[in-house]
This record gives structure tokens, sequence and C-alpha cells, in this order.
């Protein structure tokens, strides 16, 4: 009786992989179908960002840079063809639910040729899952969680842009035990409670773990909380020399502002994502000064396709980018260069361009490593006098700035 | 001891924007019998407008109140006649679809028109604290607990002793009574949610320096003045007072003793709670 139901299982098992195969491939070849053996002369492209809800500071400006990526391609095309990008733009809300059907209905109604775009890791993951089921390749600008290497790094469809947290804790570390004199003995941190935060503070935690610096107290929280004063209390009795933020731009300049109002000034005050938004300082004002930010990018990044990105960005939406819409308008441009080699849309050809690409632009020399990751370094900086300095790393590094260690009293900032 | 003392000064301190986000809100439904779901964006508005105020016509904030009040006042008359008008008296459902819906709307309009970024007034008043021993607090949420219990005093003044208030109170306690005397449902309807979404904006004008600015900093305001609203009892002004503060203490403690990722959870831990042991609430009638 065991052995035959063992068996029935067995037969519905291999019966469900079947089904799951034969509807896998029949997308596959719906969607390879729709795909010319050359470059037609406009490919869709779906991308999904945050385009409302709590994440949508991140998404509106990563959707400018697939605007101004989109009319600098568009206004001569590329190829033999003149190809030109069609952008359909779904809104995921920073829901991974509403991810989730926006990346179904792209790939099954849209029929787009790839999915770019994606901001936080949950969404991220879900719209990888999407991909990875249907064999669509995608070029995802956001996801800092390292689980997304550990399950998808390397498959031909899956291409990722944003450093993963272990990438950004070790430019911290290497930065701090480096170039800050007297060395920081201990950091303290606060980080909100999905997978940002709490990727990026694991990843924390393993890089500190052989540190002379450590970590003696984390906080986490939700984010959109209205009240930090608790918190601030409890780190005040923890007196870390470092105090660093993992949280979304919002909650870090509340959290920020509850640490004047409070009057306590860590020597170093460091954030993950929230001082790289220019409204970190244009809500904060002088209270921004000597904030220590670790970013992928900056707009104060000296390089010479990167000061023209900022300057073309400027122009265009009269603001300055961030790193969000440097990776996006990068991404398109890797897409494009891809596409460019690979003379068809299919997959596998694009994927064997994206894998030997090299390619210049606003972040740098843009290679993919094995598991197909883009960014691979980060740069650290501090605001000084409503601008950010970089100070590392020392390639990259401003001439004659130096870090402003430990940070002055709020009243002389 | 420290941590408690100060976790239980923050705590009322937070209640201020607590009080007047679900007075306005137990109001209209004490009123009206309407559940409003864009409370909350309306109090998003209350605090753009304090931002744009101070921005571009260089308008302290706290000289704002009063024109935020006056302003949301005068869009709230204006939603309730053109939007709000067809489903009072509608079914819950119908109710929660239609301010929802509202809610998202002005959401994504706010999106559109200003954008996403986080935006925040940033004064004297929004920045500094005052230290006394080993204690600190905010000076913005030292004004923005006494403003809160300054309005409220004056609503409960203006419901308790002036001829409109108590027009109020006879809808509120018998609509069919009241239109037999010769007072209008339908307009004292309009004057409530008007006071109801004045009450909004000053919360928003409170949040513009208390707090961030952007599209969705009303929804979690909302969904919190919910469960307040349901534990100070629905329709209840005092016990809406009441349980703000018993929930900004509550949050401050869980603060302290657990951890911040806990705090949200409470307030609707307390809803689910109140909801078993004494759905009425703290302060509520049996009617409500």
């Amino acid at each position: 009786m065991y052995t035959r139901r063992r068996r029935m299982l067995l037969l519905l098992a291999l019966a469900s992989t079947a089904a799951a195969v034969t509807a896998g491939a029949s997308i596959a070849a719906g969607t390879s179908g729709e795909r010319a053996s050359s470059l037609p002369k406009v490919i869709k492209i779906g991308v999904i960002l945050p385009l409302t809800g709590g994440q949508a500071t991140s998404g509106q400006d990563e959707k400018r840079g697939f605007d101004l990526a989109v009319q600098e391609i568009n206004k001569t095309g590329f190829g033999p063809n003149k190809t030109r990008f069609q952008i359909i733009y779904e809104d995921n809300q920073g829901d991974p639910n509403a991810a989730v059907q926006a990346a179904q209905r792209l790939v099954t109604q849209e029929k787009v040729a790839a999915i770019l775009g994606e901001s936080s890791s949950g969404t991220t993951a879900v719209t990888a899952g999407v991909c990875s089921q249907t064999n669509m390749l995608c070029i995802l600008t956001g996801g800092s969680n390292i689980a997304l290497q550990q399950q998808y790094g390397g498959q031909p469809w899956y291409w990722h842009m944003y450093p993963y947290g272990p990438t950004l804790a070790h430019t911290a570390r290497v930065f701090f035990e480096s170039q800050v004199k007297p060395r920081p003995k201990t950091m303290a941190i606060i980080y909100e409670n999905s997978a940002f935060g709490t990727s990026f503070t694991e990843a924390f935690k393993q890089e500190f773990a052989n540190s002379s610096i450590r970590i003696v107290d984390t906080e986490s929280f939700t984010s959109g909380a209205a009240d930090f004063s608790s918190v601030i209390a409890k780190i005040r009795q923890a007196n870390a020399d470092i105090v660093f933020f993992n949280s979304f731009p919002q909650d870090t300049i509340l959290l920020w502002s509850q640490f004047r109002q409070a009057n306590y000034a860590p020597p170093i005050m460091a954030s993950a994502s929230g001082a790289s938004f220019p409204e970190f300082v244009s809500s904060l004002k002088s209270s921004a000064n000597y904030a220590t930010g670790i970013e992928v990018w900056v707009p104060t990044v000296t390089t010479k396709l990167g000061r023209a990105f900022v300057i073309a960005f400027s122009k265009m939406f009269k603001r300055l980018p961030t790193h969000w819409a440097a990776m996006t308008y990068t991404s398109l441009k890797l897409y494009e260069a891809a596409l460019l080699k690979a003379n068809s849309t299919d997959l596998a050809p694009v994927a064997k361009a994206l894998k030997s690409v090299k390619m210049d632009s606003p972040m740098g020399v843009i290679t993919f490593d094995k598991y197909h990751q883009a960014l691979r370094t980060a740069v650290v900086f501090q605001i000084q006098h409503g601008s950010k300095i970089v100070l590392w790393p020392k390639a990259l590094a401003q001439k004659g700035k130096k870090f402003v260690y430990p940070a002055p009293g709020w009243s002389k900032r | 001891m420290t941590l408690t003392l100060q976790a239980l000064i923050n705590g009322v301190l937070l209640s201020g924007i607590y009080i007047l986000a679900s007075s306005g809100l137990t109001l209209i439904f004490g009123v009206m019998g309407l559940i409003n779901f864009a409370q909350g964006e309306l109090i998003m508005l209350g605090a753009y407008l304090a931002y744009w105020a101070f921005e571009v016509l260089g308008v302290n904030a706290i000289a704002a109140i009063p024109v935020g009040f006056a302003v949301l006042f005068a869009a709230g008359v204006l939603m309730e006649r053109t939007i709000i008008r067809p489903v009072v008296g509608a079914s819950h459902l119908n109710q929660v679809l239609l301010t929802f819906g509202l809610a998202i709307v002005l959401q994504n309009a706010a999106t559109l028109l200003w954008s996403a970024d986080t935006r925040r007034v940033s004064a004297w008043y929004s920045e500094d604290g005052i230290s006394f021993g080993q204690f600190s607090v905010g000076v913005g949420r030292l004004i923005a607990f006494g403003t809160a219990i300054a309005v409220t005093v004056a609503l409960y003044f203006w419901l308790a002793r002036s001829a409109s208030g108590r027009r109020l109170r006879a809808v509120a306690q018998d609509p069919v009574g009241a239109r037999i005397v010769g007072i209008s449902p339908e307009r004292i309807n309009a004057l409530t949610f008007g006071v109801g979404s004045g009450l909004a904006g000053v919360a928003g004008v409170l949040v513009s320096f208390t707090l961030t600015v952007y599209p969705t900093v009303g929804l979690p305001l909302s969904l919190k003045a919910y469960a307040i609203v349901v534990l100070g009892g629905l329709g209840s002004v005092f016990g809406a007072v009441a349980g703000s503060i018993v929930l900004g203490v509550t949050e401050s403690l869980v603060d302290i003793w657990a951890s911040p990722s806990w705090s949200q959870g409470v307030a609707f831990g307390v809803l689910i709670l109140m909801l078993i042991i004494r759905p009425t609430g703290l302060f509520g009638s049996r009617r409500a």
C-alpha cells in the first residue's frame, strides 16, 4: 500500500513537472516567437519601479534615469535598423504582490523583450522569480540582499546592477579601519526591518565580526515610524563611536532630525542609503553636514562620463541625479550595447553579449562577474557645506578634502 | 529608570499628533456615521500646505496652524457636498470603498504634483531640543502637544457651549428628531466634515515640522487613528484624547522594553483586544 502510494505520488510529481516544463516552454516559445533574428525597428521593454508608495523617492529617480537614457538612444536609434526602445512602465508600489502581477503582465500580455528596473530587495526577489519561471532576461537595478545572488547568480536570464549588502559593508569597514584616526572602536546600527535593512545589517555583522570595531547595539524599526526618541535614548546609552543607519531616505531624515532634537551627536553618523538623496540636504539644511554616506555612486564623482551624465540629467530634470538614476541609465545603455553585439533580442545571444560586455559609463567601466553582478565597489562621502565630498576609494577621492572626525556638535554645523 | 521616564515623556508628546488625527475621525463618525479612510490624506494635504507656505512664502509653520484649519475646513465642506454626501447613510462597505479610493487618488495626485521626495520644514522649532537633567525633548513635539491640547479644549467648548455645537450634537443623537425641530442634518454633516478635515489640517501642519512630508505620510497615521478611535470609543472626542495618550505611551515603552519593530504592531494588537474585550471602547456609548 505504502509503495503504491509512493509510486502514485512520484507519477503525480513527474506529471506536474512535465506540465510545468511544457507551460514554461510554451511561454518561452511564445516570447521568442515574437523576437526577430535581427534587431527590429522597435524593441519593447518592461520596467518595474515603485512609482508610488513609500519607496517612490527611489522609483521616481530610477524612472528619470530611464527617461534620459531612452531619449538619448531613441534620438538616432541604434544598429542597422535604427532600432528604438519602447518602455512599458509598471508601478509595483513597493509591494511584492503588485510586483508579481506587473512582471507577469509584462511577460504574458506585453510580451516584452526584457525586464529592467526594480528597487527594494522584496520586490526584486519576486520579479526575479517570475523571470526565472519564464526565462525572461532581466537587468535588475535594485535588491541588495545577497540571497538574490545565492539563488540566481550566474543564470543566463539574471543580470544585476546594485551592489549587495556585503560590498557596502566591506567598503565601510575598510574606510573606518584605514582612514579614520584615531580608529573608532564601537558601532551601533539602527535599521528598518524589511529585507533591505535586515540584509544590510546582517552583512555588517558578518563584515565586522573580525574587525577591531565592535558592534555594540542594533535597533530595528518599521519604516514609517513617527518617533525614534526612545531608540535614540537606547543608542545613546551604548555610546558608540559610529552610529550607522540602514534605512530608507524618509526614515533617515526623521531619525537625523530627532538625534538633533535629543542633542546627541555621535562622532560619526553614517548611512547606507538615506544621505545620498538630494532631499537629505534640502530637508535637514545644516544638520546634514558631516553625515557620512556609503553608496554605489554620488553625483560628485568626477569621471568624464559621470560629469556628462550629471549635466544632461540636471538640464532635463532641474535636479541632481541619485545613484538610482545613474544605475537605470547605465542598465539601459548596457542592454543597448548587448543587443548591438548580439544582433538579436533572443536570450542566449544577449546573455552571451552581456557576459563579455565592457562598457564605459557614468558609473565607471562596467563588466559583469561570474554571478552576473555589475557594480562591485562603493564610494564613501561626507557632506561638507551641503556638498557630498567623495573621500574613498583614493582613486576617486576629491583632492585636498579631509574626513572631519569627530563631527562637531549640532550647534556648530 | 531614566530610560523609562524618558519613554513616558516621549509617549505623551507623541500623542499630540495622534490626538488631532483621531479627533477629526471620531467626530465625523460620531455625527455622520461615516468611516473616513481618507483622513490620513487630509493630514498629508495639511502638511504640504504648511511646507509650501514655509518654503515659498516664508510663512512660519506655527503661524500656518489656523491657515491649515481654514483651508482644510473649506476643502472638507466641498468634499462633503460633492463626494461624501452620496454615501452618508449608505453601508459601511460603500463608505470604506469610496473613502479608500479617495485616499489613493489624493496620494497619487500628491506624487504627480509634488513628486515622492521627502520634505520637511527646517526651522529652529523643528531642529532644536530642550534638555533638563538627563531628559531631552524636541521643541516641535512640545509645540505639537500644546497645540493638540488647546485645539481639543476649544473643540470641547464649541461642542458643549455654542449653538452650532449643540445642533451638531443633536444630529449625532437623533437626526430625525433634529430635522423635526428645524435642524438640517445635511448642513450639520457638511459642518462636521469641514471641522474634521480642519483638525486633520492642523495635524498636517504639525507633521510638517515634527515628522517628514511625502505623499504617503498620512497612511500610518490614519491606521493608528482608527486604532485610537476604537480604543477610546467610537464617536467620543474625550476617548480619542485618552486613546492617543495610551497608544503613544505604550508605543514608547515597547520601544524601550522590546524593540521599535514591535511598536507598530502594538496599535493593532490594542485594537484587536478592545474589539474582543470591550467593543464600545474606553469611553464609547452602546449606540456607537
